[in-house]
């Protein structure tokens, strides 16, 4: 057994590659995160994909990200990737793909997005886009690929848009070189976005939370009287017995 | 909800009259693989519905047994030894979890015996950021990508349903199945394997109690005995006294 035990500490493990998007960056600060699409140069079944892609990250085991589709709004592309608006995430497609940004992206990009942190300052991110390329006889035309393809290119951008940056991780959903046409999540997508947005079922607790600082609510009792409670009632469980087998002697 | 649930699990052998003792206490050397029957891909790019694996758990553990009832009352601790990491990883994770079961022992036929455990207990995850930049590819050039350098924690209830099996009085191996995310809408499978170690099985106890029973039955022979003995002695007596009065009156009435 001793030897086995040897063994398996020299046993190494895979990279956990996940990057986020700029330096010291936290996740959007919201509970929820609404999703709104501007359908206006879109393909149609957009909407079904961009369910499937949303549905997919709110699956991610461990992680309290919660995203929802808002209601459909039109703005300008330009504003969109200028990020000049008010909408926490908003998703468009553009049919002339090469006019926003450099030429050829349209045979290069299935989709871009970004997010950033414009509003405080905090870090923590408030807005993002996701533009899909949607321009006819471009190479990279997201309408004329597959459905499973279509879902994990959109499912990556919305990698991005929650803050996640490129993977170095092999097989990863937000791989660089992501030849995904499946949509699924990797273990190092998920530590990424649970990193960004971790699961606190304790949370508000004082001593129980993630560390942040809340005062107990009032009229009821405090997590700190509940630990102690216990911590104290094996102790008291023991001290019982002890003291009835010195009664019954 | 959560506060009355843990409490009920360990308030009633406060309440019931039977005898609680420090049973056990001991140590393990487990694994833990988390997304069982999922379809996460794990750390080597496959779908696996055994979920992916993490090795070096160290764990701690102390139980209490109430005679009459077969039941035991475990505090379990479980801290990862060695963090996932390699040289271009971005975070170390640790993970740890505390537990607090009920365990219901069968009437053991012979020293190898299964224990049933279920109860509740807190899950957490440590990722801790190393911080730095990588250059990756996106789109038709570069771009600096950051790696986090703060740390993030994730907790978590958890319920818990195990088996326990005493291999011998100092060893046993536990199969526990762990569910995360209790109250959420995110429940995730894992299964935690150990093999743990104990200073104390009860033995100790029970051989004290033994040879106390031993003692005592030795102490209620003697007095019974000597009771004996002095009974047997007083009929003796008895029976000398009857005999001595019976020769006296036979010599009085010679004498007559």
């Amino acid at each position: 057994m001793f030897k086995i035990f040897i063994f398996t500490l020299l046993i190494s493990f895979k990279a956990n590659g996940f990057t986020i998007l700029f330096e010291g960056m936290k996740g959007f600060k919201t509970e929820s995160i609404k999703v709104h699409l501007d359908p206006t140069e879109c393909y149609s079944g957009i909407q079904e994909d961009l369910k499937e892609s949303i549905d997919f990250w709110n699956e991610a085991v461990h992680t309290n990200i919660v995203m929802v589709q808002g209601n459909n709004v039109t703005i300008p592309q330009t504003d969109i990737i200028s990020q000049n608006f008010t909408e926490q995430v908003v998703v468009g497609c553009s049919a002339n793909l090469d006019s926003l940004g450099n030429p050829g992206d349209a045979d290069l990009l299935l989709a871009f997005a970004n997010a950033s942190d414009n509003d405080f300052n905090d870090k923590h991110l408030d807005r993002g886009y996701l533009m899909i390329n949607n321009t006819p006889g471009a190479k990279a035309d997201l309408s004329t690929r597959a459905k499973d393809s279509r879902i994990a290119t959109i499912a990556h951008e919305l990698g991005h848009v929650l803050g996640l940056g490129h993977s170095s991780v092999r097989g990863s959903l937000m791989y660089f070189a992501s030849a995904t046409t499946e949509a699924r999540l990797h273990q190092d997508d998920i530590d990424g976005i649970r990193h960004l947005y971790p699961q606190d079922e304790l949370g508000g607790d004082y001593l129980l939370g993630c560390g942040r600082v809340v005062p107990p609510s009032s009229g009821g009792p405090s997590s700190l009287v509940f630990v102690v409670l216990l911590l104290l009632l094996p102790l008291s469980i023991n001290l019982r017995a002890r003291s009835k087998k010195y009664f019954t002697s | 909800m959560k506060l009355l649930f843990l409490l009920s699990l360990f308030s009633f052998p406060i309440f019931s009259n039977a005898e609680v003792y420090l049973d056990n206490y001991g140590v393990g050397y487990g694994i833990l693989s988390s997304g069982v029957l999922t379809e996460a891909v794990t750390e080597n790019g496959e779908s696996s519905i055994y979920g992916s694996f993490s090795l070096h758990f160290l764990d701690a553990n102390i139980s209490w047994a109430q005679d009459n009832l077969n039941l035991r009352y475990h505090i379990k601790a479980a801290y990862t030894l060695l963090p996932r990491k390699t040289e271009d990883g971005a975070a170390d994770i640790t993970k740890w979890r505390a537990s607090f079961l009920l365990g219901y022992e069968p009437k053991k036929r012979n020293r190898k015996r299964f224990i049933l455990t279920s109860g509740i207990g807190f899950f957490g995850i440590v990722s801790k950021g190393r911080g730095g930049t990588q250059v990756l590819n996106n789109g038709g050039g570069t771009t600096t990508f950051y790696r986090p350098s703060d740390t993030s924690h994730t907790k978590l209830l958890m319920l818990e349903l195990g088996l326990t099996h005493q291999i011998s009085r100092e060893f046993s191996y536990s199969v526990e199945a762990l569910v995360n995310g209790l109250f959420g809408d995110r429940r995730n499978l894992n299964i935690y394997m150990s093999l743990n170690y104990y200073w104390d099985r009860g033995y100790k106890r029970s051989l004290k109690k033994a040879r106390e029973a031993e003692v005592n039955q030795n102490i209620d022979e003697f007095q019974a005995g000597e009771a004996l003995v002095k009974k047997k002695r007083k009929k003796k007596k008895r029976k000398k006294r009857k005999k001595r009065r019976k020769k006296k009156s036979k010599k009085g009435e010679e004498g007559v």
